[in-house]
């Protein structure tokens, strides 16, 4: 298995944790209230796409919102494969860390 | 929504729109959307727009990627098809391939050819200032253009005229002569022409300072070629050489090669001023003799007209009733224009093109025919989501590859071939000239227009398959498209009949040319030049050769009867209509001269043998006598200027020009004391047929003893006849050989075309023979399906090569007649070609064991 970006790490974490509400808009606020700066749109697409390649997210068709000029939200949903992606990542940041339980200080 | 409502920037909006695929519209303009609209509630309008801008600006890198990655990988899977399906039909691939590489291989070809052709004179740096000094001639309300100039006009150009930087003046026509150096003697052509042409030509010195030239009248020019010739590896400068075992010439520069492609080719130049002392001082101060080439130099701008205007009043100031009017013409357009060459260039552009587009129709048909193998693709690449423009893109793409593939072949084989194509068009043409920018240019261009055409129709066609059609198994397979595909035959088998038709006629044309009855005998003839001491003992050669029983008769002519170029207007004799002036030809002869080429004297007598007869006795050819239009002009005299001249006999017309020009009236005169009167030049002898070689060491004997010291040289008249054709030889050869290449090609596509009929209808055909159909039955039936349309071709094929060859014979005065039988010939050519290519097949598919065909059922 493909280890994930840190991008797509992030991402998927904002839809597992949105709850089937994941779509563009929803997981930039997250990002921008998480991780605490802006991304553009074309910032989160780029790992989207990749995810949904991998079968780790799925599309669906979510609903209308006139301030959308009224047009259908995208929602991505996150997939066994995803979850498991998820727990690989941090598996492998727990062991490395582990390993290097000194710290960073010394 | 509201009216009032906030919406973003109209530009960016479009722009994103622009990268969006249709389903991913909905998603992300929304998610842009919905973003400006939250930033427009806390930030207020201006920060949302230039929020929504920079959204989309940043968009557009993701975009870029995204379609390049994709590109990418449709490409692989597009180019993987391809290979596979090339290997999958072996046949078809190499039908198709094959065929394009040819036509793009003649196509290269001929682009060399048209690439040097356009190249001629072009190695002059000052070509686009350097002008050719012209003359139209005006007699009664007759004019006629020529290349010639008076030599006194080119000197008074240059010095009265401003505009004018440079002059000089070649004499026309090369003159051969004996030139020794040591121990080695040679025969050599020479130019002689003003010292000024170094300064307006680029004829580049490698050794030897061009200034040298001036002064001096005895000075040299040689080539690379000569110099190496004469000298080995000593350096020329300074050494001297002597001239028809008479005067010494210092030799004073080396000057490159003059490439083959250029209007005045020369090895030896020697100054014009030469002319003066051999022929009279003021040789080159008249304002008559159109013998020389002029050319000037002129500055920048000069309006043309307004400087001939000029230059006519100039020589009507020396020349007060010349029937001269001189005028200027650029050196650039000499050769295409003047030449006549575009016109060829023009014609082999044409065939290039016409071999190429029937390549390329075969690849239309071949890949239409067999869009059934490739509309299950077709289907399911639609089902799951291309475009019809990505389907496009895919086949365009495809027959690129094919292109490519085959403009490789291409290369190969132009490499391969150059060698014959030299000789087949006697150009020097080198693999290095195909890395001529422009060549490479030419080369890509060719292959790009052969993709596209040949890809455009089939990408189209394919393209437009109805899925479900193809994939439930109800698309009718090679049958859509079929009346198109029999129209390209159609067009493709009209195009090789025109090819065919133009190729026998100029066949027909030349060997009418070659056997047309010159009017005089040109069988075992020998030509030997009247040089050094033969002219004072003319008569006594004549007797000493006469001994040999292997001659039967010599004469001594002022011109070789192949061209006679001494002629003149001014002729008046009673009776003579004013407007009447004809241009008449002079020939000087010895009494012999009708005896030994077998002429025929009409009316009449010959020239007299015995010595003592009046000279101003001259016969003129019926053409002349047809002019003077008396019934019977012996006696006449006819007289011009302080000339006068009394007809004795007419002869039968004879060709004293190529025969592709008309004979005009000529006088045969034998009279050293006639005003336009040149001396023998040339020594003519019929010989008996049997021992030539043991006649032709006698003829050196003889000429040895009277005139020692010079290299014997003989031509036979035959061949300086033959020679006079070359041009349109090699034309014929030129094109004999790419209509071979267009039929080959068009033959290699209907085979391509009836395996696939052939193979389409193995079936039918069994179920045929079941039934009890016979083989040649089944041959015909197959056969028919295209030879219909082969014979249809003749419609177009007929009346379009008509005309065009009607315009082509325009040229010869004397040519063939548009018979029927050519076009039949023609026909019959294609049509049996045709059956024998669909022939194979069809025996091949009728004679197939229909249990093979039928067991699979």
């Amino acid at each position: 298995m493909k280890i994930l970006s840190r991008a797509e790490e992030i991402i998927l974490l904002a839809i597992l944790h949105l709850e089937g509400e994941a779509y563009g808009i929803s997981i930039r606020n997250f990002i921008r209230e998480t991780v605490g700066s802006e991304w553009s749109l074309a910032q989160i697409y780029d790992p989207l796409n990749r995810l949904t390649h991998k079968g780790y997210v799925v599309k669906s068709k979510g609903s209308s919102l006139p301030e959308r000029g009224g047009r259908h939200k995208c929602l991505y949903t996150i997939t066994k494969d995803g979850k498991s992606a998820l727990e690989e990542i941090r598996n492998l940041q727990s062991r490395l860390w582990s390993i290097n339980a000194k710290g960073i200080k010394s | 929504m509201k009216p009032n409502q906030p919406r973003p920037p109209r530009l960016a909006k479009f722009l994103l729109r622009q990268c969006l695929q249709d389903d991913e519209i909905s998603e992300k303009l929304g998610d842009f959307e919905e973003g400006f609209t939250w930033k427009n509630q806390e930030y207020g309008l201006h920060t949302a727009r230039n929020w929504y801008r920079w959204q989309v600006l940043k968009y557009i890198p993701f975009y870029i990627k995204l379609t390049i990655y994709w590109s990418i990988a449709m490409f692989k899977n597009y180019l993987k098809i391809a290979t596979r399906n090339i290997q999958k039909h072996k046949g078809y691939s190499f039908i198709n391939i094959t065929g394009l590489a040819l036509g793009m291989a003649s196509c290269i070809l001929i682009l060399l050819w048209v690439n040097d052709e356009l190249a001629t004179d072009r190695y002059h740096e000052k070509i686009d200032s350097i002008y050719q000094v012209r003359s139209i001639t005006h007699y009664g309300s007759e004019v006629s253009r020529t290349a010639g100039s008076v030599p006194a006009l080119a000197p008074a150009l240059k010095a009265e005229f401003p505009e004018v930087i440079n002059a000089a003046r070649f004499q026309n026509g090369q003159s051969r002569h004996l030139l020794k150096y040591g121990n080695k003697q040679f025969k050599e052509n020479c130019q002689l022409a003003d010292p000024e042409i170094f300064e307006i030509f680029s004829f580049s010195f490698t050794r030897g300072d061009p200034r040298q030239t001036f002064g001096d009248p005895y000075v040299m020019v040689l080539s690379e070629r000569i110099a190496r010739k004469f000298f080995g590896s000593e350096d020329p400068i300074g050494k001297i050489m002597t001239m028809d075992n008479k005067d010494d010439f210092r030799i004073v520069g080396v000057m490159k090669n003059i490439p083959h492609n250029s209007t005045h080719r020369f090895d030896i130049w020697a100054p014009l001023q030469l002319t003066q002392k051999w022929h009279r001082p003021n040789y080159l101060r008249t304002w008559y003799n159109m013998a020389f080439r002029s050319y000037v130099e002129m500055t920048d701008g000069v309006d043309i007209s307004a400087f001939n205007e000029k230059i006519f009043s100039r020589i009507r100031q020396s020349a007060k009733n010349t029937n001269i009017e001189p005028y200027i013409y650029p050196l650039n357009c000499v050769y295409l224009h003047i030449w006549e060459r575009i016109e060829n260039i023009r014609i082999f552009s044409l065939i290039a093109f016409i071999i190429l587009l029937i390549a390329c129709i075969n690849f239309m048909n071949l890949a239409t025919a067999r869009s059934a193998h490739r509309a299950r693709e077709v289907g399911l690449r639609k089902v799951v989501g291309a475009h019809r423009y990505q389907i496009i893109r895919q086949f365009l793409g495809e027959s690129m590859f094919f292109t490519f593939l085959a403009l490789l072949i291409a290369v190969g084989l132009v490499l391969l071939l150059l060698p014959a194509f030299r000789t087949l068009t006697g150009k020097p043409i080198e693999a290095v000239d195909l890395a001529n920018p422009s060549i490479i240019i030419g080369i890509v261009s060719v292959a790009c227009i052969t993709g596209i055409l040949a890809g455009c129709y089939p990408a189209f066609f394919l393209s437009s398959f109805r899925p479900i059609a193809t994939l439930k198994g109800t698309h009718a397979s090679g049958k859509s498209g079929s009346f198109f595909r029999k129209g390209l035959v159609f067009l493709q088998f009209a195009l090789s009949i025109m090819l065919i038709v133009g190729t026998l006629i100029i066949f027909n044309q030349l060997r009418f040319m070659k056997n047309k009855n010159l009017g005089l005998d040109r069988k075992d003839i020998l030509g030997v030049a009247v040089e050094g001491k033969m002219l004072e003992n003319i008569s006594s050669i004549k007797h000493q050769l006469l001994q040999h029983n292997g001659i039967h008769s010599v004469t001594a002519t002022s011109h070789s009867p192949t061209g006679v170029y001494n002629n003149g207007h001014g002729w008046d004799w009673e009776g003579r209509p004013p407007n009447v002036d004809p241009l008449v030809t002079y020939f000087g002869v010895d009494p012999d001269f009708l005896d030994t080429f077998k002429m025929e004297i009409v009316s009449g007598e010959s020239f007299p043998q015995q010595p003592g007869h009046s000279l101003t006795s001259v016969i003129i050819n019926e053409c002349f006598a047809g002019i003077i239009g008396l019934p019977d002009v012996i006696g006449t005299t006819i007289s011009s200027d302080d000339t006068e001249l009394q007809i004795i006999g007419v002869v039968k017309d004879f060709h004293f020009t190529p025969v592709d020009q008309e004979i005009g009236p000529a006088i045969v005169y034998y009279d050293p004391t006639f005003k336009s009167f040149q001396r023998y030049r040339y020594l003519f002898m019929r010989l008996n047929p049997g021992n030539t070689p043991a006649t032709v060491s006698h003829v050196e004997k003889t000429l040895n003893t009277f005139n020692p010291g010079f290299l014997f040289e003989y031509r036979f008249l035959d061949e300086i006849y033959d020679r006079l054709y070359l041009g349109v030889e090699r034309e014929l050869v030129i094109l004999r050989t790419f209509t071979i290449l267009a039929i080959l090609i068009s033959c290699l596509g209907l085979f391509g075309l009836a395996a696939y009929t052939a193979e389409r209808r193995t079936k039918e055909i069994g179920i045929r023979k079941v039934l009890g159909a016979s083989v040649p039955g089944i041959v015909m039936l197959l056969s028919r399906e295209y030879a219909r349309w082969v014979v249809a071709a003749n419609i177009i094929a007929w009346p379009v090569s008509y005309f065009l060859m009607k315009n082509w014979l325009q040229d010869y005065a004397y040519r063939i007649s548009l018979g029927f039988p050519v076009f039949l010939l023609a026909t019959a050519m294609t049509l049996l070609i045709a059956q024998l290519t669909v022939g194979f097949q069809s025996i091949k598919a009728a004679r197939s064991h229909p249990s093979d065909s039928l067991r699979y059922e």
